[in-house]
């Protein structure tokens, strides 16, 4: 019952989105029914909609799974770009300059390179919070502008690939997440996230550690009182977090690109933050509203391409829906998350 | 002469029927307590008659005329005048700003005081109010504010005064003050409201009781003819053990030693021993370092010097888990905020600090989990639709029995309580008391800090004041009569320290 | 119906037979900057427009907003089968249309700023360095020009804002530094990266502090953030310069001169060449020679002093005959001056 009163509020809330920017659109002089035929229709009439979409939705499965997976701890980790680039550089590194080996150990070291420097990046932010009382959202966007631009370093001056372009060498095959096919963009990246959704769900409802994250996420002064080590939590939990984000970052390398191009990312860590709270934090819940945010860019890109309708009101349509979709929730989230910043557990 | 009738009143929040029919009838220039346990709806209906919130149903009648109040700024047009437990007192003004704060006069802009000044210092002297009006309120105590706040609702020109749980912050001796304020205020023919779950102050100032539960009137009664147990009985709707039995218990080992604690200004050279089978009750106004008292017991912080000795080892250096570990259960002040998890369901929390003793490998043993907190939620009568539901659906009863069922089902042998029946009605204390009592039986030693003098007299073998810090006076729990205390709590006027008994 | 009419009937159809058939269909794919940026992707932009009013063509575009849609773009024009040429802006398209071009071998693609090796793709890179070189060596004369200019300081300091730490944007930025050191051996060229295509606001605040620290002229590379540049000389009553198009005109009293890529004539040539049937692969790099690069002062109220431009027009001269090589990398840019200076 109440989740369908929550089902409908949300078709309301979509609905009530979409009639706002069709009504920017028909002021624009465009024909807003036209605009969402192509726009959603064209991303789950065919098989080619479909694909794009699940490609579109891959990054913001991990990102989104990064911020709730902190948000569960009561960290608001918006540095998850961040995380996400030098996970993807450390991918992309691992990847392109090992020596061959066999395909799983490469990949696998890859995969667990991103992870591992996307989590201790974000550890890092944990570790000033901790130790100084830094407020983390302040930290993780500060170390966003540090490791994008040191990844930007990195892929022009250290790890170049020989030619203009600021890009790593390609991965070799031995480390790449395979792509389902030719013409098609979709790759493993897919399914491991997936898989991912269900580890974490596992950790947060399944093991002590996960029950520990959200005790000191839910209630840290609780959580102290009740002998748990807050400090190694929040740390804990920032750590897993990035490793998330770094994740997302290697498995675009590794699965999309093929390397690591600078610039690869139009935000898929901020992305993730309006994920994982549409999502409700819940890994679940994350799993459904990237595959709604991926299935809102492709259909953008649909109505880009076989429209006249200039790509501005994509993204107006697209903030509109985040707007009224997620947004609620956002301020609602951020008001609870400034109060958990504050209250620093002892 | 009738000064208020509200008849018929009703009022819903969403699903909750916070008002059903109720009723009162109060005179004029009568001390009127409106008693009820916690969520009975005498705040409600005390709102209602100021403008905060609006009745669904019902009528108000304001000395015989029938009035609608939509605004509290109307009902302070009306006369009605109301002072809550939180005082809405702007911190960094002075008292006298505070005071005439929405009634300044100006003389060409410039705000004067001098009338008005004249005003306020007359009724303050006249009716014993003792405030010093240059003050900033941020830097005076707890009783002033309250005089404050009475001040400046009889400037407003009350008629009739709302005071909720007034004495729930004061001291017994400022309690005493009050009290003398409000004679004064009836002699002068003001009409006073007091909304209040406690017996005893009901029936030591009031004239008439209006007794309400679960948003119904159950009766009015004229305070000479009732008594405690009767009163009870109409708040809680059956018979209620007032006084608790207290068996005779042989007193074991010393199991918890303090030495020389000290915290910052907070705690001052603190010693104690506590033996098994013993109540050691701190008595004290709040922030004496109860809380840190408690919380470096635990381990959650650090004291600058000293020691604690459990079963004759050091643990000065135990984590809080190493502590729970060892047997130390704690059952922090506030339940929202260091004991339950809201936003977890009744199943999470009845295993928080304990989920080590519920998983394998990492894993919880979900199966356990639940057949164990069945059987807690049964054993502690904590009502509730299931463990599945959330721990933010208990009344407050329920949810401290869920706070102290968690500690005292997992076996502790050093209990260490802080305010265990705080907000909590009355049927919930005599059932803790008892549970309290229990673990006492089976030779457990146990810590009691409580704001409410009554408890820890009944409750404790062993009572110790606590002020500014330190420990004042330490002694068996018969050898001090309430004023004793009361005085030890102040600051204490006996200089003198004294040992009893121990 | 009289014979004539007939007659006329038939040449109507004829035309619009004629008309269908011959309709070319070109597809876009722009940067991620994306229309508006008034530079590189409306440079191109203005091609495709040229190419439909004179050649009548049709055409269809995108406006990608990541990377990762480059790849889905292009395979969805070429699968579609309906363009006869696809033209993709940006380097950061190269490794999607590696893949793209293998996929459809028939179909033609234009890819610009970067190097695809495939016989479907016709490859356009720029020497870009060319023509940062002649307006860099206006800027070094223009900044110590206190006489025309009452805003410029005697100091030979100049700027330059770079949209990203790359080789490609460092190309224009050595070019610039080393027109103005040919110029004036003591300038100073201070540089800086916005890292973003799309940010003015950063750009703005990058432009303003070099013009605190005493440069009179400060030039862009930095796409769709170079807009803020113009505003920050507005603000502080210095000069820009603007890059790709012609951009004087946005502030025509504070902008001196845009250095140009000519990539309207570049994009309108390769559409041409389909028409005509003459279009091949390969990779095709252009310079001040190929007249794809220039700089204009069109469109700017602010008078640039013939003599200057003759000595530019000398300078233009000696790198289309091949006598000055002009450095497009920092390091090489100390040898490139020892070496002209004899």
């Amino acid at each position: 019952m109440k989740f369908w009163k929550k089902a409908a509020n949300l078709v309301l809330r979509f609905v009530l989105a979409l009639v706002a920017s069709g009504i920017i659109l028909y002021l624009s002089g465009y024909s807003p029914l036209k605009a969402y035929k192509a726009m959603f229709w064209g991303a789950i009439s065919n098989w080619d909609g479909i694909a794009l979409s699940l490609v579109q939705a891959t990054p913001l499965i991990f990102t989104g799974l990064a911020v709730a997976f902190a948000n569960n701890c009561g960290i608001f980790n918006i540095g998850g770009e961040g995380q996400l680039y030098l996970g993807a550089i450390a991918a992309g590194i691992i990847g392109a300059f090992l020596p061959s080996m066999p395909h799983f150990l490469h990949l696998f070291l890859a995969l667990a390179g991103g992870a591992v420097v996307g989590g201790l990046w974000a550890s890092i932010a944990a570790w000033l919070k901790v130790k100084a009382n830094a407020n983390e959202v302040i930290i993780t966007i500060m170390l966003n502008n540090i490791s994008i631009l040191l990844c930007s370093y990195l892929v022009n001056y250290v790890f170049k690939a020989p030619g203009p372009v600021p890009q790593t060498p390609e991965v070799q095959p031995s480390a790449s997440l395979s792509r389902l096919g030719t013409g098609t963009q979709l790759s493993t990246a897919l399914f491991l996230g997936v898989l991912l959704v269900f580890a974490v769900w596992f950790i947060l409802y399944r093991t002590k550690v996960g029950y520990e994250i959200r005790a000191v996420g839910a209630n840290p002064r609780a959580a102290a009182a009740a002998g748990i080590n807050v400090p190694g939590m929040m740390t804990l939990a920032l750590f897993l977090s990035g490793s998330l984000a770094g994740l997302g970052g290697a498995s675009q390398v590794l699965g999309l690109h093929g390397r690591f191009i600078q610039g690869f990312s139009p935000g898929y860590g901020f992305d993730g933050i309006a994920v994982a709270i549409l999502g409700g934090n819940s890994p679940i819940g994350v799993l459904f509203s990237a595959l709604l945010f991926g299935l809102m860019r492709a259909g953008g890109m649909v109505l880009d391409r076989t429209t006249k309708i200039p790509v501005d009101f994509v993204l107006i349509i697209q903030a509109a829906i985040i707007l009224f979709v997620a947004a609620p929730d956002i301020f609602k989230s951020l008001k609870g998350g400034v109060k958990g910043a504050r209250s620093v557990a002892k | 002469m009738e000064a208020l009738r509200m008849t018929n009143i009703s009022k819903n929040f969403g699903q909750v029927k916070a008002l059903n029919r109720a009723e009162i009838v109060v005179n004029k220039g009568e001390i009127h307590s409106l008693l009820g346990e916690n969520g009975a709806g005498k705040t409600t209906l005390m709102k209602i008659l100021y403008g905060i919130h609006q009745e669904d149903e019902g009528q108000i009648f304001l000395n015989g005329q029938k009035v609608t109040i939509s605004s509290p700024k109307e009902a302070i047009s009306l006369g009605i005048n109301m002072v809550f437990q939180h005082f809405m007192l702007i911190p960094n003004l002075t008292v006298m700003e505070n005071i005439i704060l929405g009634k300044e006069e100006a003389k060409m802009g410039v705000l004067s005081y001098g009338e008005s000044r004249k005003k306020v210092m007359e009724l303050s002297e006249r009716l014993g109010l003792k405030i010093r009006p240059d003050m900033k309120v941020e830097d005076i105590p707890v009783g002033e504010k309250q005089r404050v706040e009475i001040i400046k609702a009889l400037f407003r020109g009350a008629e009739i005064l709302i005071l909720d749980e007034p004495t729930a912050v004061l001291t017994p001796q400022e309690v005493t003050e009050l009290f003398k304020v409000l004679k004064a205020l009836k002699a002068e023919n003001k009409t006073i409201i007091i909304i209040t779950h406690k017996l005893k102050e009901t029936m030591a100032i009031a004239d008439n009781v209006t007794v309400l539960r679960n948003g119904k009137t159950q009766g009015v009664i004229e305070a000479k003819k009732a008594t405690p147990e009767i009163l009870a009985q109409m708040m809680v709707g059956r018979s209620v053990m007032l006084e608790v039995e207290k068996d005779k218990v042989e007193k074991g080992q010393v199991i918890l030693e303090a030495k020389n604690l000290s915290l910052g200004n907070n705690l001052k050279n603190i010693s104690f021993k506590l033996h098994e089978g013993e109540i050691l009750g701190f008595a004290g106004v709040e922030g004496n370092g109860q809380t840190e008292l408690l919380e470096t017991l635990v381990g959650l912080q650090m004291p600058t010097s000293g020691d604690i000795l459990y079963n004759k080892q050091n643990i000065i250096n135990h984590s809080v888990k190493e502590r729970l570990i060892m047997g130390i259960g704690f059952i922090p002040e506030d339940r929202n905020d260091r004991g339950l998890i809201s936003n977890f369901n009744i199943w999470q929390n009845c295993i928080l600090g304990y989920q080590d003793r519920y998983q394998k490998n990492g894993i919880l043993n979900l199966s356990a989990i639940y057949k164990e907190s069945k059987k807690l939620v049964d054993r502690y009568q904590i009502k509730t639709e299931g463990i599945f539901s959330p721990t933010s659906s208990l009344s407050g009863g329920n949810a401290q029995k869920l706070l102290v069922g968690r500690v005292f089902y997992h076996s502790p042998q050093v209990l260490i309580i802080a305010h265990p029946t705080r907000g909590v009605d009355v049927g919930a204390i005599e059932y803790l008391h008892q549970e309290i009592l229990a673990m006492r039986a089976q030779g457990k030693a146990i810590i009691l800090v409580s704001a409410d003098l009554d408890e820890i007299k009944q409750l404790s073998d062993r009572i110790a004041v606590l002020y500014e810090g330190s420990i004042v006076v330490e002694g068996s729990a018969h050898s001090f009569s309430e004023e004793e205390l009361g005085i030890y709590m102040a600051g204490g006027a006996l200089k003198e320290s004294k040992v009893v008994g121990s | 119906m009289s014979s004539k009419k007939w007659l006329l009937v038939v040449m109507v159809l004829c035309v619009v037979a004629v008309g269908v058939m011959a309709e070319v269909r070109v597809g876009v794919v722009f940067a991620t900057g994306g229309l508006g940026d008034r530079s590189f992707n409306d440079a191109g932009y203005e091609g495709i427009k040229k190419a439909e009013k004179e050649l009548g063509i049709v055409y269809d575009y995108v406006e990608p907003q990541a990377i990762a849609e480059f790849e889905s773009h292009q395979r969805a024009f070429a699968q579609s089968g309906k363009y006869d040429l696809i033209v993709c802006l940006g380097f950061d398209q190269a490794d999607s249309l590696q893949k793209v071009a293998k996929e459809y071998p028939k179909q033609k693609f234009v890819l610009i700023d970067s190097v695809v090796d495939a016989s479907n793709v016709a490859s356009i890179t720029f020497k870009d360095h060319e023509k940062t070189f002649l307006v860099g060596a206006l800027a070094a004369m223009l900044t110590t020009d206190t006489k025309n200019f009452r805003q410029m300081n005697s100091a030979a300091r100049i700027g330059a804002i770079g949209g990203m730490d790359i080789p490609l944007i460092n190309a224009f930025l050595a070019g610039y530094t080393a027109g103005a050191k040919y110029i004036n051996p003591n300038t100073e060229v201070y540089k800086a990266y916005v890292d973003a295509w799309n940010d003015p606001a950063k750009a703005k605040e990058l432009a303003l502090n070099m013009y605190n620290r005493g440069a009179d002229i400060v030039y862009h590379a930095a796409g769709g953030s170079g807009l803020g540049i113009f505003k920050a000389a507005k603000q502080v009553n210095k000069y820009a310069i603007g890059t790709d198009s012609n951009q004087n005109f946005i502030e025509p009293d504070h902008v001196l001169l845009s250095a140009v890529r000519r990539l309207d004539n570049v994009i309108y040539d390769q559409i041409k060449l389909v028409i005509d049937g003459k279009w091949q692969g390969g990779v095709h790099n252009l310079g001040l020679k190929e007249k794809a690069l220039d700089y204009t002062v069109e469109d700017s109220n602010l008078k640039i002093p013939q003599e200057m431009i003759d000595e530019v027009e000398t300078l233009r001269a000696k790198i289309v005959s091949g006598e000055i090589v002009v450095p497009d990398k920092f390091e090489d840019i100390d040898a490139f001056l020892a070496k002209v200076k004899r």
